[in-house]
C-alpha cells in the first residue's frame, strides 16, 4: 500500500521532537487565539504567520496544521460559554450550546463538541488523505484551461454562497481580484493598477488583506459598537463529560456531521459555516427530540461542531490536491506556501513528499493533542476570556502591526492595511461579505496566469479554450453555482422559510 | 447619511472605484508579445464591478431593504481610527517599543478602560514579551526608532 507507506513516512517526519514541538505550539496558539471572540481561523493564521518565518518549511507547515485545527476547536468553547461566538462557523453551535450552558450543562456541551471535533477531525484527515491522493492522480492531466475553469468555479461558489445580496458578493469578489492584480505582471513585466505608486509594484499580499479586513476592521467594529457590547458568560458547572444517554445521542450526530462537513468543505467556496448550518438542519429533521432544538439539544451541538471541524479537513483537499484554495482560510495558507516559494498541488506530492505527508500526519497528531487540551484543560482556555476587552482589542492591533511589518519590513504596508481595515469595517457594517475578497486576492494572479497560458495553448481562441471537454464541464458547474442563489431564494420564498437565508450568511473562514 | 439609503451610496462609491480600475486597466501598456494583453483582466474586473454597482443601485431603487445598522458610537470609533492611524504611521519612525506601548495604553482608555495603572503595567509587560519573542526568540527584527534596541 503506497498510501500507508507515504503516511508512515509522514509520521516519521511529524514525530521528530522538533516537529512535535511545533505541532504542540501550533495547537496551543491556535486554540488560544481561536477562543478569543471575533477571531476566526483565517485571521489566526495571518496573525501567527510571522512566528513561522524563522522555521524550515516542514516545521512551519506542521505548526500551521496545528494552528488551523486549534482555531477550529477554540471557536466552539466561546460559542458555548459566551453568547458571542468566536467565529462564524460556530454561530450555529451557540444556538443550543449556549442554552445548555445556561441550564448548567456546559460540561456536556463542551465534551460533545470536543469529542465530536476529534472524531470529525480524524475522519476528515483520513478523507483528505484518500481524496487528495486521488485528486493528485487526476490533476496532473489538467492544463491551464481546466485550472482556470476550476478557479472560476471557486469564485462563483464563494460569490453565490456568501452574503445576503448578490451584487454585494459580486463586488466583494471583484474587489479581491482587483487587489490581487495590483503590481508587476509576471508574464510581461508591466505594472498594473499601481497608479504610479512605487510601493505597490510588489503587489498587495493576501496577509495584508486578511489582517486589514478581519483584524483591524474587528477592532474598529468593537469601538463603534462599544456601548451596545453586552456579554454574558456562563461558567462550567460540574465535570466536562457526558452521561451515557448524552453520549448515545451524540455518536450518530458526530458521524453525520463529519460526512456533511467533509464533503461540503471539499467543494470550493462552500465554507464551514454552510456545513454547520446544514448539519444543524439535518439533525433537527432526523431527531426524535425536535422540541428540544433551540432549547439545549445535544445533537444541535454535536452535529454542527463535527461538521465545522470536518469542513476544515475538507478545505485542504482542493488546496493540497489542486493548489487552489476554496476558502478564505486556505487562501491564507496558500499565501503561506508561496512565502516559502512552494506551490501546493500535484507536483508538491512528488517534489516534497516529506512536507505534504508530514503535514497530513501532524494533523492526526494535532487532533489527539487538541482532545487532551480541550477535555481536561478547557478551564484554562476559559480564563482567556477574562482578559479585559479594551486591552485585548488594543493588543490585536499591535500584533497586526507586527504581522504586517515582519512580512516585508515595509512601512507602506502599514498604510495599506489601515486602508483595508477601514474598507473592511464599512463592508461589514453594510453587509458586504469579506470572505470573497480574501479568496479573490489569492486567485486574481492565478486566474490571470492560467487564462493567458491557456490562450497561448489555443492560439488566442477563447472559445476553443472553453470548449475543451473537461473545461466545459467545470464551467457548467460554475454556472450552476451562479444560478443557485436565485434558486435558493425562490425555494425560500415558496416555503416561507428563513433558515435558508441563514445558510447564506457570510463566512470569513 | 441617515436619510440616504446606504446601498445607493455604496453603489456610487463602487462605481467610482470601478472607473478608477478601468482607467488603470486600459492604460496598462501592452508590450505586444503574448496572446492576451496584461490590460485585459484588470479592465474586465473594472467593467464587471461597474455592472455590480448598477445592479446594487437597481436593487436598492426597486425597494430592496437597506442593511440594518446600529448608530456608531462616534467618540470611541473616531478616536480609534485616529489612534490606529497614528500608531501605524509612528511604528517605523518611533520604533516598536515606544509606539506600541503608548498605543496600547491610549487605546485601552479609548475603549473604555479606566484602570490606567493596571493597563500601563500590562502594556509594558506585553510589549516586552512580544519584543523578546520576536526579536530575541525568532530573530525577526522590529523597528528600533530612537532606542538602541
Amino acid at each position: 500500500m503506497e498510501l500507508v507507506n507515504s503516511l508512515l513516512g509522514g509520521f516519521a517526519t511529524a514525530l521528530t521532537p522538533a516537529n512535535l514541538l511545533y505541532a504542540g505550539i501550533g495547537v496551543l496558539l491556535g486554540t488560544a487565539i481561536g477562543v478569543l471572540p471575533g477571531i476566526g481561523p483565517a485571521l489566526t493564521i495571518s496573525l501567527l504567520l510571522p512566528l513561522t518565518f524563522s522555521l524550515d518549511p516542514v516545521g512551519a507547515f506542521i505548526m500551521f496544521g496545528g494552528i488551523y485545527y486549534g482555531a477550529m476547536y477554540g471557536g466552539s468553547t466561546t460559542s458555548i460559554l459566551v453568547n458571542a461566538p468566536g467565529e462564524s462557523a460556530s454561530v450555529v453551535t451557540a444556538l443550543d450550546g449556549y442554552q445548555m450552558a445556561k441550564q448548567g450543562r456546559a460540561g456536556a456541551a463542551l465534551a460533545t463538541s470536543a469529542i465530536g471535533s476529534f472524531v470529525a477531525g480524524t475522519l476528515a484527515t483520513i478523507g483528505l488523505m484518500v481524496f487528495a491522493t486521488i485528486l493528485v492522480e487526476q490533476a496532473v492531466k489538467l492544463g491551464p484551461p481546466e485550472l482556470f475553469a476550476i478557479m472560476i468555479v471557486a469564485l462563483s461558489a464563494v460569490t453565490s454562497l456568501s452574503g445576503t445580496s448578490v451584487p454585494k458578493s459580486v463586488f466583494a469578489t471583484l474587489l479581491g481580484l482587483g487587489l490581487g492584480l495590483v503590481g508587476l505582471d509576471n508574464q510581461t513585466g508591466q505594472l498594473r493598477l499601481t497608479f504610479g505608486i512605487n510601493e505597490l509594484e510588489e503587489g498587495i499580499d493576501v496577509v495584508l488583506g486578511a489582517i486589514g479586513l478581519f483584524a483591524l476592521s474587528e477592532v474598529f467594529w468593537y469601538a463603534a459598537t462599544l456601548r451596545s457590547q453586552d456579554e454574558h458568560r456562563e461558567s462550567i458547572k460540574g465535570p466536562v463529560w457526558m452521561t451515557r444517554n448524552e453520549f448515545r445521542r451524540s455518536v450518530p450526530s458526530w458521524l453525520r456531521g463529519s460526512g456533511i462537513g467533509f464533503f461540503i468543505g471539499a467543494l470550493p467556496g462552500a465554507g464551514a459555516t454552510i456545513a454547520s448550518f446544514m448539519s444543524y438542519a439535518i439533525e433537527k429533521r432526523v431527531s426524535k427530540h425536535k422540541a428540544e432544538f433551540g432549547k439545549g439539544a445535544i445533537e444541535g451541538v454535536a452535529g454542527p461542531e463535527a461538521a465545522n471541524n470536518a469542513a476544515a479537513g475538507g478545505h485542504l483537499v482542493p488546496l493540497l490536491g489542486l493548489g487552489i484554495p476554496g476558502s478564505g482560510t486556505t487562501a491564507v495558507m496558500l499565501a503561506a506556501f508561496q512565502i516559502y516559494g512552494l506551490q501546493p498541488g500535484p507536483l508538491l506530492f512528488t517534489t516534497r513528499p516529506d512536507l505534504v505527508w508530514g503535514l497530513i500526519a501532524s494533523l492526526y497528531l494535532a487532533n489527539v493533542m487538541l482532545l487532551v487540551l480541550n477535555l481536561p484543560l478547557v478551564g484554562m482556555w476559559v480564563k482567556l476570556l477574562d482578559i479585559p476587552k479594551p486591552l485585548l482589542f488594543a493588543g490585536i492591533t499591535v500584533i497586526s502591526a507586527i504581522g504586517v511589518y515582519s512580512l516585508n519590513r515595509n512601512a507602506f504596508d502599514l498604510v495599506v492595511v489601515f486602508v483595508l481595515g477601514v474598507i473592511g469595517f464599512l463592508m461589514k457594517r453594510y453587509d458586504y461579505p469579506l470572505g470573497p475578497v480574501i479568496l479573490g486576492i489569492v486567485l486574481g494572479p492565478l486566474i490571470d496566469n492560467n487564462l493567458r497560458r491557456g490562450m497561448i495553448m489555443t492560439d488566442g481562441n477563447f472559445v476553443a479554450m472553453l470548449t475543451r471537454p473537461a473545461t466545459a464541464v467545470i464551467l457548467g458547474i460554475a454556472l450552476l453555482f451562479l444560478v443557485l442563489p436565485f434558486a435558493i431564494r425562490l425555494y425560500g420564498r415558496a416555503r416561507g422559510r428563513t433558515d435558508l437565508a441563514m445558510l447564506t450568511e457570510q463566512d470569513p473562514g | 447619511m441617515t436619510s440616504r439609503n446606504p446601498d445607493l451610496v455604496g453603489a456610487v462609491l463602487i462605481a467610482v472605484l470601478a472607473l478608477v480600475i478601468i482607467a488603470g486597466g486600459v492604460t496598462t501598456p501592452d508590450p505586444g508579445f503574448g496572446v492576451v494583453s496584461p490590460a485585459v483582466l484588470p479592465t474586465l474586473v473594472g467593467v464587471l464591478m461597474l455592472a455590480s454597482a448598477v445592479w446594487l443601485a437597481v436593487d436598492a431603487l426597486r425597494g430592496a431593504p437597506p442593511p440594518k445598522t446600529e448608530p456608531i458610537d462616534r467618540q470611541p470609533f473616531g478616536y480609534t481610527i485616529v489612534s490606529t492611524a497614528a500608531f501605524l504611521l509612528a511604528f517605523v519612525p518611533l520604533g516598536f517599543i515606544i509606539s506600541a506601548t503608548a498605543f496600547l495604553i491610549a487605546q485601552a482608555r479609548i475603549l473604555g478602560s479606566r484602570h490606567l495603572v493596571r493597563d500601563s503595567i500590562a502594556s509594558v509587560l506585553f510589549i516586552a514579551a512580544l519584543y523578546l519573542l520576536f526579536v530575541q526568540g525568532l530573530t525577526i527584527p522590529l523597528p528600533k526608532g530612537p532606542l538602541p534596541f
